[in-house]
C-alpha cells in the first residue's frame, strides 16, 4: 500500500514539474511551484522522511513561489513610475 | 487487508482528487488558479494525517500541521497579488464534509490524549483557513 501512495505522489511531482516548465508566465508558474512543492512533501512524507518534508513545505510551497511574485512585480513597476524612491511595503494600488 | 493498510488506503482518496486539481492549476484563469492552490493544501493535510495513521506515527501529524498553518497563508498571499479572492463552494464544501469525516475516524483510532487534541486542532485550522478564503467578504474590497 505505501508503494501505491508513492507511485501516485511520484507522479504528481512529475505532472507539476512537467507543468511548471510548460507554462511560460512566471505569475502562474508560481502557483503550479507551490502545488510541487506540496507534491515533493508529500512524496518525502511517504518515504518516511518528515523532517525533509518540513523544511521542503517552507520553502517549495511558500518562499520560492513568494520571491517569484515580488521579483514579478518589482519588474513590473520599474518601467512607469520610477520617479522617487521606491516604498516595498504601504499601499501600492 | 490490515488496518494501517486501509488508513493508507483512504489517504489514497485525497492524493488522487490532487490529480484534477494539478490540471485546473496548469490551465484555468487566475481564479481557478487560486482555488485550486486552496484545494491542494486542503487535500494535502488530509493525505498527510491519514498517512501518519497508517504509518503509526502519530509525529508526522506535524506536516500536517505546518501544512494546515502554510496553505491558507499562502492562498491570502497570492489573492494579494493576483487581486482575486474567488468564491469557491468546492473548497468550502470539502472542507466541511472532508475535514470532519477525516479527523472524527482518526480521533475514534488515537484515543483520548495530546494526540487526540492536536488532531482536532489540524482539522479545526484547516476548516477554519478554507472557509475563511473561500468566501469572498460580503463587504468587498477584501483583496484591496
Amino acid at each position: 500500500m505505501t508503494d501505491a501512495l508513492i507511485v501516485v505522489a511520484l507522479l504528481l511531482v512529475a505532472g507539476a514539474a512537467t507543468a511548471a516548465v510548460l507554462n511560460r508566465d512566471p505569475v502562474r508558474q508560481a502557483l503550479v511551484l507551490s502545488f510541487l512543492g506540496l507534491a515533493l512533501a508529500l512524496l518525502f512524507t511517504f518515504l518516511q522522511a518528515p523532517d525533509v518534508a518540513l523544511s521542503q513545505l517552507a520553502v517549495g510551497s511558500a518562499v520560492t513561489p513568494l520571491m517569484i511574485l515580488l521579483t514579478v512585480r518589482k519588474v513590473r513597476r520599474r518601467p512607469g513610475s520610477d520617479d522617487g524612491a521606491d516604498e516595498p511595503a504601504g499601499r501600492e494600488r | 487487508m490490515s488496518a494501517s493498510d486501509g488508513w493508507l488506503a483512504a489517504a489514497l482518496v485525497p492524493l488522487l482528487a490532487l490529480v484534477p486539481v494539478l490540471w485546473r492549476i496548469a490551465h484555468g484563469s487566475p481564479e481557478d488558479r487560486l482555488i485550486g492552490q486552496n484545494l491542494t493544501s486542503l487535500l494535502a493535510g488530509l493525505a498527510l494525517l491519514l498517512a501518519a495513521q497508517g504509518f503509526h506515527r502519530t509525529s508526522y501529524n506535524d506536516v500536517a500541521l505546518v501544512v494546515s498553518v502554510l496553505g491558507p497563508t499562502g492562498t491570502l498571499i497570492y489573492a494579494r497579488f493576483l487581486d482575486v479572492l474567488p468564491d469557491s463552494r468546492l473548497v468550502r464544501w470539502t472542507a466541511l464534509v472532508g475535514v470532519p469525516a477525516t479527523v472524527l475516524p482518526l480521533c475514534a483510532a488515537t484515543g483520548p490524549g495530546r494526540a487526540m487534541v492536536k488532531l482536532l486542532l489540524i482539522g479545526a485550522l484547516l476548516i477554519a483557513g478554507s472557509v475563511v478564503t473561500s468566501t469572498s467578504g460580503g463587504k468587498g474590497g477584501v483583496t484591496a
